[in-house]
């Protein structure tokens, strides 16, 4: 479907920009251990909770921030930001969706996302993340009755200690490398899934992000499990209000895909990218980490990254199963002077393992997009596959498309495949949809809508059209 | 591995070789060595190098067939040559060639020498690890020009002989080409059976001319090499268009990394780097190239093809980089890699750095073992599954060979990479 | 409707179109024949406003000047251009490509856009006019298409967004005899007094399914010779040496 230049009008600036004036509980400032027992406090933590923390403290330290990355970004102070903020009216934690401050509800309603129990018609159960902490989650009951654990993290560490102790950084180490050590330390809230043997899934579970508060960085941490013969199809969607200053977005995203066992998750990332200058946006610095660690099972990441001033990140798979099967769909759209570096990376340790990796590069205005990838097939993976397609568009002509895949095959019995194409709007295609009464925008925007395709339709139907109305506006104004 | 300096003067190049052992041998935290642990093979491969300083002045003979004109090195120092053209002139208006000793009769180190600065930009030279090394030890190479057509290829013979066990050579080169039309056909002939390092740098400056450069590694030889190749391809009256075709035979050396870096700097110029390999027993070579294109209406080809097996590594690392000028570029990449068996490996970074929108850049990567379907559809048509594989290793190779536009040079090639099938099994 | 006055065309040095006359008034069929190389697609081109080309002379539509009208506004206005090669779009489905340039026209003349549902019944109802298969709305535009249905596509849009002066360029060549029929009567149920075309054909067999009220000869960029349709069994049968 294609956007009509009026409703592209409404939409042209950052519709999420508002900001919520709730009254705020926050930690002390900067990054120290009394910031992390300040945490572990107000959550209510047990002490082997605390103890994980600040181990990954301790290892923080003897740790540097990786430069080598493509977009650079000036230096974070971490001693002023603040690691920890609240609604006050969180304090005493809402029992249920009647206790929300009323003005959160209104956030969420702005945002378009379905709190209230009434709005079952969609079908999706939320968990949303306002600052710090985890908001609400609905459709608890229903899901319950399936065996189903959906929650906010900090709610699994109390209730379900046995599955968080056993799981939690098992994908992601504490210490793996700087932001997602720092994740560790530090992390506050976020979503928790648990799917039981052989139980599919009946909803989309959706977790709803949001940064609200000034100077505070965001670091939430997901850990979902779907255990032996079970689905789930998981979405993510991120929003932030439009700030002067940059804000750090620093999450870790476990995932644990056991025998037969099948995890779907979808990210749509809207966070603030900064004006058309460059002044402003989040830092989206995050690690996701899928592990096929059963036979058979699957871990398929989909990702549709139109905002953030900076997105770094790489959503990968570690193919530990027989006939495990990896898969990363992705679109990432910058525009302005938003900068991407993000890709996957898929390693096959199993036999006959396969990946499928699809990127769709697009980059308009001042900005600069990065494939970055690694496909690693190791000697004991035989029969082993992948399939990489990587294409960017480029509009205009002061931004950069780049294609950096690491390719690596040690064994004779797999294959590897990867093509990359980098290229402008073929112009003959525009001239046929001028030619057909459309405008400039209109043909960019239904071209580029089909040239994302193969990702698009990976995404579940309420997910699909609001990231093509997405891929249409973010493109708003860079057709020359 | 150290490098035993103690027969040698280092006096004038002392800050070369002090930057030298300050950064080391480069390892796989180096990006651009990601693939290939120098630091680590050469350790595990030698105790002590040492400088070779020795210089052969007995004559090679050319052996090659057909009529040409021919330079001849012994361990990388110029011993005779012939440039006398057909039609008797061997004068400054169509050739020059000067033999280097030291760095004082080198154009380009003689300038690094007097100057201060870490870099020489203006020269697109980055003095980096490998060239410090160089510059430390250099002591021997060629420069030379070329002003006219060449009726005939110019061949240059590179022996090694027996003397060179644990020995590290360095040596520079230089050629530069213009107004010309030459094919240059370059064989390493290694007699030296024995372990050495080789550390060569080589400037080509190409300028409104054509050219067509095959490099062979005539026969086996248990050498570690690694040559570093800045090849400028420029037009100082606009838009004439150069070209540069240049082949890649490396089958033989035990070691090899070459590292091209080749400027597109003149309009409509257009380079092509082919590259086609049998690696067996052990061997590592990489490919790396850097195509920088930053003039406008520029083609570049990229075409590297591998069999590996018996725990060889084959590694291609291309990037493509098109600069904000470079509209209309046309560059393409592909590298393919035949592993037959499962101690071989091959690795790939095929690297896209775009700035300008009007572009056709694309890169395709493979590896994988023989199609079987392949085998078993000729093995229906009554051949053997040996025959069978090698005819198909033929056909993977033979993408690169078949472009090669000289039948005497397509011969040479073909039977050397004939021998090196035959060998197999 | 459409009037040409002197018109010339150039792309860089290369002049293509040299000094063409032509008028076509509402209800008429031109067709204009001419030997490979004449401009008879240059001319279609300029007709609809394409990039590349520099362009003089007059060129009027319903007596406006075309020249300072951008593509899209023209197919607004009512031209269309069935294209020689149709073009692959892949992703966009054909469907909504048929949508959104449906509504861009009708929003254009301050029509109502048409809801998703009476638009597929429209497309669906002309679709099977033509023959082809509900199934192709579905698929990508024009990618996996052979070249009949590719052309038979571009029938179906001109049916749909129902242009005052229809072009259609070599629209019979790659068609069997079937297709061509098709197409055929496809352009004669749409023709009606108030629309016009201008067919543009290397061959004399589209001229038997659709009879054109004047035939021209376009050789080297300018129209050498006008008849009626005797004048394309004339040329079927002594060729365009003549006119060279």
């Amino acid at each position: 479907m294609t956007m009509k230049p009026k409703e592209i009008d409404k939409l042209k600036d950052y519709k999420y920009g508002f900001t919520t004036d709730i009254e705020n509980i926050k930690s002390p400032k900067g990054l120290n251990e009394e910031t992390i027992r300040y945490i572990s406090k107000i959550k209510n933590e047990p002490n082997w909770m605390l103890n994980w923390r600040l181990k990954a403290f301790n290892r923080l330290k003897s740790l540097k921030e990786p430069n080598w990355q493509k977009p650079k970004y000036p230096k974070i102070n971490y001693q002023e930001l603040y690691y920890y903020s609240a609604p006050k009216s969180f304090k005493d934690k809402p029992k249920s969706i009647d206790d929300v401050d009323p003005k959160l509800i209104e956030t969420y309603k702005k945002l378009g996302i379905p709190l209230e129990e009434q709005k079952r018609l969609s079908g999706v159960a939320v968990d949303a993340v306002f600052d710090s902490v985890s908001v609400a989650t609905t459709f608890k009951g229903e899901l319950e009755k399936l065996g189903i654990v959906f929650c906010s993290i900090s709610e699994a560490i109390q209730k379900h200690p046995e599955l968080v102790k056993k799981y939690l950084g098992t994908v992601i180490p504490i210490t793996d490398h700087y932001f997602a050590t720092l994740n560790s330390a530090v992390f506050t809230d976020g979503s928790f899934v648990y799917i039981p043997p052989n139980v599919k899934c009946p909803m989309e579970l959706s977790t709803y992000f949001r940064i609200n508060a000034s100077d505070t960085g965001q670091f939430e941490r997901t850990l979902i499990i779907a255990d032996k013969g079970s689905y789930v199809s998981y979405l993510e969607g991120c929003t932030a209000p439009m700030r002067d200053e940059n804000q750090l977005h620093a999450a870790n995203v476990e995932l644990i895909a056991l025998d037969d066992a099948e995890i779907k998750y979808s990210t749509v990332q809207n966070w603030y990218p900064g004006d058309e200058k460059g002044v402003g946006g989040i830092y989206n610095f995050v690690t996701k980490r899928g592990a096929c660690r059963g036979k058979n099972s699957k871990i398929s990441w989909t990702q549709v990254e139109t905002g953030s001033a900076i997105t770094w990140k790489y959503p990968s798979c570690i193919l530990q199963g027989d006939n495990s099967v990896g898969e990363f769909y992705s679109i990432a759209i910058t525009n302005n002077h938003q900068k991407a570096d993000t890709g996957t990376k898929m390693i096959h340790l199993g036999k006959n393992t396969k990946s499928k990796i699809i990127s769709k590069g697009i980059s308009a205005g001042k900005a600069d997009n990065t494939y970055r990838g690694l496909v690693d097939i190791s000697k004991r993976a035989k029969n082993s596959r992948n399939y990489t397609q990587c294409d960017s568009l480029l509009m205009g002509n002061k931004c950069g498309a780049h294609t950096i895949p690491y390719i690596k095959n040690k064994n004779s019995s797999s294959t590897i495949e990867h093509e990359a194409t980098t290229s402008k709007i073929n112009e003959e295609q525009l001239y046929y949809c001028n030619q057909r009464g459309m405008d400039q925008e209109e043909a960019v925007s239904l071209i580029v809508n089909g040239f994302c395709k193969e990702v698009l339709q990976q995404l579940p139907m309420e997910f699909a059209v609001e990231a093509q109305k997405l891929v249409s506006i973010s493109l708003e104004g860079s057709v020359g | 591995m150290k490098i035993n300096t103690s027969k040698i003067n280092l006096n004038k190049v002392k800050r070369f070789y002090n930057s030298f052992l300050e950064n080391g041998l480069p390892n796989r935290k180096k990006e651009d060595w990601k693939f290939t642990d120098l630091e680590k093979i050469l350790n595990s491969n030698f105790d002590e190098l040492e400088p070779l300083r020795e210089k052969e002045n007995y004559k090679m003979e050319a052996f090659l067939k057909f009529d040409h004109y021919y330079l001849i090195s012994i361990n990388g120092e110029l011993v005779n040559y012939n440039l006398k053209l057909s039609d008797g002139s061997q004068d400054k208006k169509s050739t020059n060639l000067t033999k280097i000793s030291s760095l004082n009769d080198h154009p380009i180190y003689s300038k690094i020498l007097k100057s201060d600065d870490k870099k020489v930009s203006s020269d697109n030279i980055n003095i980096d690890e490998m060239l410090s090394m160089n510059l430390a030890f250099t002591d021997r190479g060629y420069s030379f020009q070329i002003f006219k057509d060449l009726d005939k290829p110019l061949v240059i013979y590179n022996f090694f002989d027996e003397k060179l066990e644990n020995k590290l050579i360095s040596n520079s080169n230089l050629i530069s080409i213009s107004n010309s039309k030459v094919k240059i056909i370059e064989l390493n002939i290694d007699k030296s059976k024995s372990n050495y390092f080789k550390n060569t740098f080589q400037k080509f400056q190409i300028n409104e001319s054509e050219v067509d450069y095959y490099f062979v590694n005539y026969n086996k030889s248990n050498g570690f090499n690694y040559t570093k190749n800045i090849i400028e391809i420029n037009d100082s009256k606009s838009k004439f268009g150069s070209k540069l075709k240049y082949f890649i035979f490396g089958s033989g050396s035990k070691f090899r990394k070459d590292d091209y870096e080749i400027f597109l700097d003149g309009e409509n110029s257009f380079a092509k780097i082919n590259s086609a390999a049998i690696l067996k027993k052990s061997q590592h070579h990489e490919i790396k190239t850097k195509m920088s294109h930053s003039e406008p209406n520029c083609e570049s080809y990229q075409k590297i093809k591998n069999i590996l097996l018996n725990d060889s590594k084959g590694i291609f690392q291309g990037k493509v980089l098109v600069s904000d000028r470079a509209q209309k570029t046309n560059a393409y990449q592909l590298s393919k890699g035949l592993i037959l068996d499962d101690e071989s490996e091959f690795s790939t970074k095929p690297e896209l750095e775009i700035y300008a929108d009007d572009v056709k850049c694309s890169h395709g990567s493979t590896s994988g073992n023989i199609d079987k379907d392949a085998v078993f559809y000729l093995m229906t048509r009554g051949l053997s599954k040996k025959e069978a594989t090698k005819f198909i290793i033929k056909g993977f190779l033979n993408d690169v060979v078949s472009e090669i536009a000289d039948h005497q040079v397509r011969e040479l090639i073909e039977n050397h990479l004939e021998e090196n099938i035959k060998n197999e099994n | 409707m459409l009037k040409l006055k002197e018109l010339k065309a150039s792309i860089g040095e290369k002049s293509i179109i040299k000094g063409l006359n032509l008028e076509i008034n509402p209800g008429e069929v031109h067709a204009i024949m001419g030997p490979n190389g004449s401009g008879k697609s240059t001319l279609a081109n300029v007709l609809s406003g394409k990039d590349g080309y520099t362009v003089s002379g007059s060129l009027k539509f319903e007596d406006e000047n075309l020249q300072e009208i951008s593509i899209e506004e023209r197919a607004r206005k009512g031209i269309f251009l069935a294209f020689q090669y149709p073009l692959e779009i892949p992703g966009v489905n054909t469907s909504n490509f048929l949508k959104t340039s449906l509504n861009s026209i009708r929003k254009a003349n301050g029509k109502k856009e048409l809801d998703t549902i009476s638009l597929i019944k429209l497309i669906k109802e002309k679709a099977s006019e033509l023959n082809i298969d509900e199934k192709f709305l579905s698929r990508q535009l024009n990618v996996g298409f052979s070249g009949g249905e590719k052309k038979k596509n571009e029938i179906l849009q001109m049916k749909l967004l129902e242009p005052k002066l229809s072009i259609l360029d070599e629209t019979d060549s790659g068609l069997d005899i079937d297709a061509l029929r098709i197409v055929a009567d496809g352009v004669n149920s749409f023709k009606n007094k108030n629309n016009s075309f201008l067919i543009i054909t290397h061959y004399q067999r589209l001229l038997d399914y659709i009879k054109p009220d004047f035939i021209h000869v376009l050789s080297d960029g300018k129209i050498v010779k006008t008849g009626c349709s005797d004048l394309a069994k004339e040329l079927e049968k002594t060729g365009y040496k003549n006119f060279n």
